[in-house]
């Protein structure tokens, strides 16, 4: 046979390919370990189905789903370091592959190697899932939910891992490479993260070091409601923490593969920069406009509520009062030794915290050691000194207890300074991009144990008013304030960045910008900025759902829903909303031929509706409290505070829109823009005698009458009495 | 193949020049690379095998340079120093893959493996995983690879390092049994191995050629072995 007839004449380098990819397969499947693992792997799988699968309903696949995505995980980074580390017996294919193609082709047979694997796991996963499920649960639901769950959870982080683990492999020779995949697994898992969480929880840390430190640690993958066990609402967003990890992991095995025969020093430079990489994602990921995006206007909301329900459910019974007995106090003095007189307070509020400096003055009404007081959990504080000197202090989730100096008698004047900064509650945020501190939110520290509000109004946002609980006697409050926005409180701006006044129902402040605005069509759109990367898709979502929802509503013969937004409406505001779409449902609204948008992370299905629900109204002040009351469920309207709050609501949107209308007060200086406001309120005034009536009975009327005459017409709304602008001043002409 | 020329080749790493203006012609035949443990053999050997480029100095024959690596690695049969495989896999599913990889037309590789196997005396071994074989084995199961595709140029990198005596024998004998026309370029610590098995031979020496030709021309005839010649060589490069 002749040298020639040997050899092809060009290389066929999908024969090499599939070669390499039978020798890999050939190696990986015949490892007996493999498959010790993965009946391992099943039997652990069908456990935690056993244990968590009870409840026939889809939770608890997801859940179950999301501790054994870890186990795959974790077996698919120990297949990927067995795959990686068969290169240490293969020097001479390393040798060879560089002659030729074939480097690249086993490369890349490995990777196919790993994606099989991922993706057996995934079907097998999802064949127990959706068995287990149909024993248990809808098996519909459970098919539809686990084939986009898994896909994300299982298949492609199962493929990620497998890459890391084909590096760490290849690097570490011995068998220390399974104790360090051990390694990562654990810090990976939910167990980590439950682990850090506790000591985020025992150090009480609004830390930004602990938060990335964590955060790197837990990546906010597996476990997405892992932020609320830190007490921050943020949950870092699934497709940032893949992103991260994908060019990661990928960097990573290029950096391996891309030189064969590392030495030492370079062994250690690719570990460095896969750290880097690492912390890299992690720091852009939660970089202050992101996080701020996600805290103020998106995702995360959910978790902090939780975490907060947590405490409403423990401390407050149905009626949301405290169960003062439940309260582990740890020897707190609750009763009120201090009679404040003033309060001066600085108000600092950085990219995504909020910073304050609060001096308190106040008068002892007797000897004491310890004062308590109220301050919402997440802030941290740095420093509290009593008359000039530091002073010790203990806190308890919202309370906090503040040691005196000795000899303080009755009638002495105290004064309390505290420093403290942090992440504000997500329904009363307090950063550079939006300022919403109301006065029944402890954000300032109260004198006494008194009652978290945060969750029991459930209107808090957007809201102009100071509460309608009386907080204190009067007290003289100085508000130290520079924003480039318009800043709405109740006291009286008497500098530029000072407001003064007195008030016994502590202090409201709320500020925030429409900074960008958009044309689209004839349609003028103003929004945040901060909701910029959100916006198009928020409108093109409305624009697909309303062509769809068309032939839906055209099908049962309603028309009129089916209309755009745009045909309405030519302007659009968005305003920034904490609610979440979970639990609280915000109607948008027009005003004239402005349509008031509220947005939110869950908001979009909110926003549709509201659209659909709105359109057609007719809407003026009365028919827009109507429909707000025909939202209302029978036991709020019992109330009447909440109420006034709905009310009150609207007013301050209706005060709000004409200055929102035109961009040019969300702009330029200050004092121009309060000037132009205070015209257009006259405007507004003259225009809305009703607004003009309800302002006055505000400012100057009777807080039972008010309540008296709202409870009447509320009554008068539920039994489908409506009124018209014009009967309604007549009511209030009467009531007053 | 025919006569290979190295024309004033030089490798340098860093400061270190691992081989400085090595001229010598590799005849059709058995050539011995004889040196010290650093003397630069296997950078030759790397060099000769088109996996490192030179940094000065040209490689070539009558028909092809070393400047188209893939001229020469059409023809060429490699076994590196530190040769593994697939621990896993048997002895035949290793060939084969080798085979593959060489670009071996599909037809002819199973007669090439047997052919192979016979040669190295592993036929009976084709069923093993390569993990089960021994040390010598692993050796020869490289030297089979090698082999594989009839190349015309076959570099073998420190083949008998490692072996027991028997197994030393065993490699002469394979060695013996290549095709007259190919060059078998051997490099190695050995003498004894290179004395046997080769007609050629160049002494390398703190990345110098310090003697080069065939042994019976440049064999004194006052040395009694290859041996005795190679530690005066060393002496006197070492006394220079």
């Amino acid at each position: 046979m002749s040298k020639q007839n040997l050899k092809e004449n060009n290389t066929n380098y999908g024969e090499q390919f599939i070669s390499c990819l039978k020798i890999e397969w050939l190696g990986f499947v015949r490892k007996k370990s493999f498959f010790c693992a993965l009946i391992l792997y099943l039997l652990v799988s069908l456990h935690f189905f056993l244990i968590t699968g009870r409840a026939p309903d889809i939770q608890h696949s997801v859940y179950t789903a999301e501790y054994i995505q870890v186990l795959v995980m974790a077996l698919s980074g120990a297949v990927g370091i067995y795959i990686g580390g068969m290169e240490h017996n293969c020097s001479y294919f390393d040798v060879m592959m560089s002659f030729n193609m074939a480097k690249h082709l086993k490369v890349a047979a490995k990777i196919l190697t790993a994606a099989v694997f991922a993706s057996v796991c995934y079907v097998i996963i999802s064949f127990v899932v959706v068995i287990s499920s149909i024993l248990k649960a809808s098996a519909l639901c459970v098919v539809i939910n686990c084939l986009q769950f898994l896909f994300l959870r299982i298949f492609f982080p199962s493929f990620i891992f497998a890459l890391v683990g084909i590096a760490i492999g290849y690097q570490v020779k011995s068998q220390l490479k399974y104790a360090v995949w051990l390694l990562v697994t654990f810090v990976f898992s939910p167990i980590f993260t439950h682990a850090s969480s506790y000591v985020f929880i025992a150090f009480n840390s609004n830390s930004r070091l602990w938060e990335y430190v964590l955060s790197m640690f837990n990546m906010g993958s597996f476990n997405t409601n892992i932020s609320e066990v830190y007490g921050h609402p943020i949950e870092l967003p699934f497709w940032i923490y893949m992103i991260t990890v994908a060019i990661l992991a990928v960097s990573y095995c290029v950096a391996v593969y891309s030189d064969r025969h590392f030495s030492r020093r370079r062994h250690f430079v690719v570990t460095g920069l896969f750290l880097a990489v690492y912390i890299g994602g992690l720091c852009l990921s939660y970089n202050p406009f992101t996080y701020t995006f996600f805290v103020n206007y998106g995702y995360g909301y959910k978790s902090n509520l939780n975490y907060d329900e947590e405490i409403l459910e423990t401390y407050y019974d149905n009626e949301g009062l405290l169960r003062e007995k439940d309260i582990p106090y740890s020897g707190m003095d609750m009763e009120r030794h201090l009679v404040p007189s003033s309060w001066k307070v600085k108000l600092t509020p950085g990219s995504v915290m909020l910073g304050v400096e609060a001096e308190l003055e106040a008068v002892a009404k007797e000897a004491f050691d310890w004062q308590s007081f109220t301050l919402y959990h997440n802030y941290d504080i740095k420093n509290i000194s009593v008359n000039g000197k530091k002073s010790d202090f203990v806190r308890n989730n919202n309370y906090l207890s503040v040691k005196m100096p000795k000899g303080i008698a009755e009638g002495d004047t105290v004064k309390i300074k505290f420093v403290y900064s942090g992440l504000s509650s997500p329904t009363e945020p307090g950063n550079k991009y939006v300022v919403s501190l109301t006065s029944d939110f402890p954000w300032l520290p109260r004198i006494g144990i008194t009652e978290l509000s945060e969750n029991s109004s459930v209107v808090s946002m957007l809201k102009l008013y100071a509460s309608e609980q009386k907080i204190e006697d009067d007290v003289q409050y100085t508000l130290y304030f520079d924003s480039d926005y318009v800043v709405y409180t109740n006291l009286e701006q008497t500098a530029k960045g000072v407001y003064q006044g007195c008030s016994d129902t502590g202090v409201t402040v709320v500020a925030y910008g429409l900074q960008s605005k958009k044309q689209i069509g004839d349609v003028t759109v103003y929004y945040p900025a901060s909701v910029e990367s959100e916006l198009d898709m928020q409108i093109e979502t409305f624009r697909a759902s309303s062509v769809s929802m068309k032939d839906f509503f055209a099908f049962f013969g309603i028309d009129e829903a089916a209309a755009s937004i745009e045909s309405k409406a030519d302007t659009i505001v968005v305003l920034p909303t904490s609610f979440s779409g979970d639990y609280y449902q915000t109607e948008g609204f027009y005003l004239d031929n402005t349509y008031i948008a509220y947005y939110s992370n869950a908001g979009l299905i909110s926003y549709i509706r509201t659209v659909y629900d709105d359109l057609g109204s007719i809407v003026n002040l009365d028919t827009l409290i109507n429909y707000q009351l025909s939202k209302i469920q029978p036991f709020d309207n019992e109330s009447s505070d909440y109420f006034i709050k709905v009310y009150m609501m609207y007013w301050y949107n209706e005060h709000c829109a004409d200055a929102i209308r035109d961009p040019s007060l969300a702009q330029g200086d200050q004092e121009v823009r309060l000037h132009e406001m205070d015209l257009l309120k006259e405007k507004v005034l003259k225009d809305s005698r009703v607004a003009n009536r309800l302002i006055y009975m505000e400012n100057e009327g009777n807080d039972e009458e008010i309540r008296e005459f709202l409870k009447d017409w509320c009554t008068d709304r539920m039994s489908g009495i409506c009124y018209t602008d014009e009967e309604l001043l007549e009511k209030l002409n009467a009531a007053q | 193949m025919e006569s290979i020329v190295v024309d004033n080749v030089t490798m340098q790493y860093g400061i270190t020049k691992a081989l400085d203006n090595v001229s010598m012609q590799i005849n059709p035949g058995k050539f011995g690379l004889v040196g010290p443990n650093g003397a630069g053999k296997t950078t030759l050997i790397r060099v000769l095998a088109t996996i490192i480029k030179p940094k000065c100095g040209t490689i070539s024959t009558s028909k092809i340079s070393w400047e188209n690596p893939n001229e020469v690695r059409d023809k060429l049969g490699y076994l590196p120093q530190n040769f593994g495989m697939y621990p896993y896999i048997s002895v035949d599913e290793a060939l084969n893959h080798s085979a593959v990889l060489k670009g071996l037309r599909k037809p002819v590789i199973p007669d090439e493996i047997d052919r192979v196997l016979e040669m190295t005396n592993l036929s009976e071994q084709r069923d093993k995983k390569v993990k089960n074989l021994s040390g010598g084995m692993v050796r020869r199961l490289g030297i089979a690879q090698a082999l594989l595709g009839n190349p015309e140029l076959i570099i073998l990198d420190e083949p008998t390092a490692g072996l027991d005596p028997e197994e030393r024998v065993r490699f002469r004998e394979m060695i013996g049994k290549i095709d007259k026309n190919a060059t078998v370029f051997i490099s190695t610590h050995i003498i004894s191995d290179v004395e046997t098995c080769c007609d050629q031979i160049a002494f390398l020496h703190e990345g110098r050629i310090i003697q080069s030709g065939n042994i019976s021309e440049i064999l004194p005839r006052d040395s009694d072995t290859l041996e005795d010649y190679y530690m005066e060589l060393i002496k006197d490069a070492k006394g220079q």
